[in-house]
């Protein structure tokens, strides 16, 4: 139902005009597919069935299958299709099954017309497009090329002897992964649904939210072996033209063996490559990428992943989840706010805590430094070594849990948690406050609703660890400004990473260290749209009385 | 799209590292200690040196975290200790006493100066540089003088309520200041800042014991129920030029007190109107305002202006016949605390007018701020010009509740 059709919308990509990678043109190699795009189908059909199979080095889930419809010979087909790529139900009962009864096919009924031979096979191939495929979407191939994109996207092939072209019929199906709730940005209340592995699907789940033919999509195929389908969708009239010639060109210049993830993508279109933090925005809710379209946004949608790409994002939007526009906005914005402190959290409290204890130790309460200090009794290593180590074990134990197998994870947050984290305090080797600084800023760092943005913190604390251990406060001080100026020398496809706060945009502060009301919200946001701001054009505003 | 034209990443890295390396080691005062080599000073006592070698003995009082910090294994013994030395100076102690202690010792959390009062008399500003030049020590260390005992005795006193004894002794100042307003706390940094502009005397807590000193230091006097020894807050101490005089009588104190604008909160007692028995009224707020105006009839010396509003409530009544439901009886309490307080105003300003002749109250920085031009003329007369400066008290009360029953229950 959701069959991929690689040929629309394909672009042409010889005219690559960036001057960043110049096209190679002598990359032209067996190994990819553009390499065929002058090769025609051959019209004997058993050199062509024995070309598609030396091409393809015999493997074993390519079908081919020939039919000789009539007695005569005077018409044989042939289906070529890979295994469980297409569904099989389909094929036979909408393509071979209708071939094999009907009557001119057969030879039992004659054509109308006289045609010499090879005129015949033409207008048999036209009969079966025109009457007998009851498949919705058919196409011409005469080039290999086309054949084969056909082919691994899911078509059957249909090849009549004689004819110097073939059919692909749409029948593409096999094992697809169901919709499921979504596992990185969970929210309490709001959509269930995930996006999923394919394009199609995605596409779908993207225009069930969005009814509108305003909603475009353009799709591409980037990867020189792949072939991976690659879509771009935004709302015609709310994007800059700018930002969707500046992306398409970037997409245009990527020429790589394969894509098999988004941040392929990711990585290679994105603005400032040395940077930690992340200028394109991954997500995986269509509810999330419908918001983000519709303030003028682009989604850039990979086959294969589930994580759609958005263009452009600024550091405020990494603090927004899903679910602040869930629920009442006094919530949301007391969320906002405790966002954005366990992000600083995550990122200065092992560092602070390394800063007071081996330099500012007039900095706290006295009663607080005899607790410190009384706990830092006989612990063998300084605190910033503490503090080092601890992380690293965090970081080892996080790493740990992520990849192992679910069933052995409870086994390691025991041994992690109650192990070393109770047994390292009792056999004194570390204090309990170190202890409570790596889990607090461990929590603290899992708050960031958006994965991308928590892994910068992660880098940048040992960093920042490092410069408390050497530096102090000073040291600190330094690298935060340090970071700030880097931020601010960021930019995502042109709009710089800290707006709204600096440039200082005040209509879009609404929507930054705080959620305003629904009804206050009148404009969309100006990072990513210059035109067509009005987000509401009513005075809609609570009433003040209840009606009678 | 328009791109700004980028150094190459060399270029710039190298640019960074250059930059990196020049502001690191603009840390001007940058120096790492471990906080398990510290040994923590919240106490300096300062005595004179028994032997008259050097000017003084100090003492300071070093708390042990593991033994100070409940709930850490370990400990049971002492959570202070004290170490003291002999010399010259206060830096040259503190250094000096490196030669009996494992850890630095380090004053950033030091809470308390206790003074002898003998050392005392012989001048206290000599004491005060350090802790307002070094930059690791603060300056809101509070002041005291050890009354009837030796600064080192005061500070080798095991108490109770607070584990560490310096958090006792500065506690009961606040405590004090709070509830009662017989003394309130001084810390270093005014006693610099009225040395510096001469405007101003300087007046400091004293802080005695009560019961054996001898006993202070021994483990029984926290392990029974009535300590042998216990410090106890006794009155405002009264300095001139940085030396003491002598020590307020209790009301003199509390009048200080008054005269500062630092009662938060004391008690009054008075006698029964027209019977035996007391009754207690409550200031829950109060206000004092010292003005200076310019002389009268050509005199050179200023009228000193003391304006006192003071909130008030009656807590305790024991007495038969003194019904408080009207406005009468109010009004009567009324003027009874006025008096009262004009009253212990007066006894205060006498005693430091004609016995002590210092003008701790800071009547000269009355003059200053209201008066410049005047002052200017009799700054350096100040000192002779004082005791026999004029003052007028004006003195509004208010009872604004009664507690929660009106009359007596006594008949």
């Amino acid at each position: 139902m959701f069959g991929i059709d690689g040929s629309k919308g394909k672009k042409a990509r010889k005219s690559n005009g960036d001057e960043r990678r110049p096209p190679q043109a002598e990359k032209h190699e067996k190994e990819q597919l553009s390499a065929y795009e002058e090769v025609p189908v051959i019209a004997d059909l058993s050199d062509m069935l024995d070309r598609i199979k030396s091409e393809m080095g015999n493997s074993d889930d390519l079908v081919v299958r020939q039919l000789r419809l009539s007695d005569h010979g005077q018409c044989d087909v042939a289906i070529v299709y890979i295994q469980c790529v297409v569904d099989e139900m389909r094929l036979d009962e909408f393509v071979i099954k209708t071939m094999q009864e009907d009557k001119v096919l057969t030879g039992q009924q004659a054509l109308e017309q006289q045609f010499s031979s090879e005129e015949k096979a033409d207008q048999m191939l036209d009969r079966i497009n025109n009457h007998l495929l009851s498949i919705g979407k058919v196409t011409e191939i005469s080039t290999f090329k086309e054949l084969f994109e056909n082919l691994f996207l899911g078509s059957a092939l249909l090849f009549m002897n004689g004819c110097g072209k073939g059919l692909a019929a749409q029948v593409s199906g096999g094992m697809k992964r169901g919709i499921e709730e979504p596992k990185t940005e969970l929210a309490l209340r709001g959509p269930r649904e995930g996006l999923t592995e394919s394009i199609r699907v995605n596409s779908m789940l993207i225009r069930r939210k969005i009814r509108s033919p305003r909603l475009w999509l353009e799709q591409m195929t980037i990867g020189e072996i792949t072939q991976t389908p690659v879509a771009i969708m935004y709302i015609q009239g709310l994007v800059s033209e700018d930002l969707l010639k500046d992306l398409r060109e970037r997409l245009d210049a990527i020429q790589i063996d394969g894509i098999l993830e988004s941040n392929y993508i990711e990585e290679m279109i994105g603005d400032q490559q040395w940077s930690p933090f992340p200028t394109i925005m991954n997500n995986e809710r269509p509810d999330v990428v419908a918001g983000y379209l519709l303030e003028g946004k682009i989604a850039i949608l990979v086959d294969g992943t589930p994580f759609v790409l958005l263009v452009p994002v600024v550091l405020n939007n990494f603090f927004q989840a899903a679910e602040d526009y869930y629920q009442s906005f006094q919530m949301a914005t007391f969320l906002r706010l405790l966002r954005f402190l366990s992000f600083i959290i995550a990122l200065l409290m092992p560092s602070i805590y390394v800063a007071i204890l081996g330099f500012h130790q007039e900095m706290i309460p006295t009663q607080l430094l005899l607790k410190l200090a009384a706990q830092r009794e006989g612990v063998p290593f300084p605190a910033y070594l503490e503090a080092f180590i601890m992380e690293f074990v965090f970081e080892i134990l996080r790493e740990a849990v992520l990849r192992m197998p679910s069933s052995a994870g409870s086994a390691i947050s025991i041994v992690g948690g109650l192990v070393i984290g109770q047994s390292v305090v009792e056999a004194g080797i570390m204090s309990s406050a170190v202890v409570i600084v790596v889990s607090f800023t461990a929590i603290a760092s899992f708050v960031a609703p958006v994965y991308s943005l928590g892994i910068a913190a992660r880098l940048l604390r040992f960093f920042l660890l490092l410069a408390a251990s050497t530096l102090g406060f000073y040291g600190i001080a330094l690298v935060v400004l340090l970071l700030l100026l880097h931020l601010n020398s960021l930019s995502s496809f042109g709009v710089p990473y800290l707006k709204p706060f600096a440039p200082v945009y005040w209509k879009d502060i609404k929507d930054s260290l705080f959620r305003a009301p629904m009804w206050l919200m009148k404009e969309r946001p100006q990072l990513s749209t210059d035109k067509n701001l009005d987000r509401q054009s009513t005075q809609l505003e609570p009433r003040q009385e209840p009606s009678q | 799209m328009m791109r700004l034209r980028v150094l190459p990443i060399l270029v710039r890295m190298l640019l960074f590292a250059c930059l990196t390396a020049a502001v690191a080691p603009l840390a001007g005062c940058w120096d790492m200690r471990y906080l398990d080599k510290l040994a923590v000073v919240l106490a300096v006592g300062v005595d004179d040196d028994p032997t008259g070698k050097f000017l003084y003995q100090v003492t300071v009082q070093v708390v042990l975290p593991q033994n100070a910090v409940t709930g850490e294994k370990g400990g049971g013994g002492s959570p202070v200790m004290t170490i003291t030395d002999t010399g010259d100076t206060l830096f040259e102690v503190f250094r000096k006493m490196s030669t009996k202690t494992s850890r630095r010792l380090f004053f950033s959390h030091t809470q308390l100066l206790a003074i002898h009062e003998m050392t005392a008399r012989r001048g206290i500003y000599p004491l005060m540089d350090l802790i307002e030049r070094n930059a690791d020590i603060r300056t809101d260390i509070s002041v005291i003088i050890a009354r009837g005992m030796t600064a080192e005795k005061l500070l080798q006193i095991r108490t109770q309520m607070e584990s560490v004894p310096a958090n006792q002794l500065k506690e009961m100042l606040q405590v004090n200041e709070e509830a009662q307003g017989q003394t309130y706390s001084v810390l270093v940094r005014d006693i610099a800042r009225w040395a510096d502009s001469e405007q101003k005397q300087a007046s400091v807590p004293a802080i005695g014991a009560k019961g054996l000193p001898s006993k202070g230091n021994t483990k029984e006097n926290v392990d029974r129920i009535n300590p042998e020894v216990i410090p106890e807050l006794t009155t405002m101490a009264v300095f001139k030029d940085g030396k003491l005089l002598d020590f307020l009588t209790p009301r003199q104190s509390r009048g200080m007190t008054w005269l500062e604008n630092k009662i938060k909160s004391t008690v009054i007692k008075f006698s029964c109107p027209r019977s035996k028995g007391h009754y207690m009224v409550e200031v829950f707020e109060t206000e004092t305002k010292t003005m200076a105006k310019l002389p009268t009839r050509g005199e050179d010396r200023p009228v000193i202006h003391i304006k006192t509003r003071v909130e008030a409530g009656i807590q305790e009544m024991a007495c038969p016949d003194f019904f408080i439901e009207g406005e009468e009886s109010i009004h009567e309490v009324e003027q009874a605390l006025k008096k009262a307080v004009e009253e212990e105003l007066k006894t205060t300003i006498a005693a430091l007018q004609k016995k002590l002749k210092s003008d701790a109250l800071g009547w000269g920085e009355a003059v200053y701020q209201d008066q410049p031009q005047l002052w200017k003329k009799i700054s350096p007369d100040w000192s002779s010009l004082f005791p026999k400066t004029a003052y007028e008290i004006e003195c509004i009360s208010h009872i604004q509740s009664m507690g929660s029953r009106t009359n007596s229950i006594v008949k």
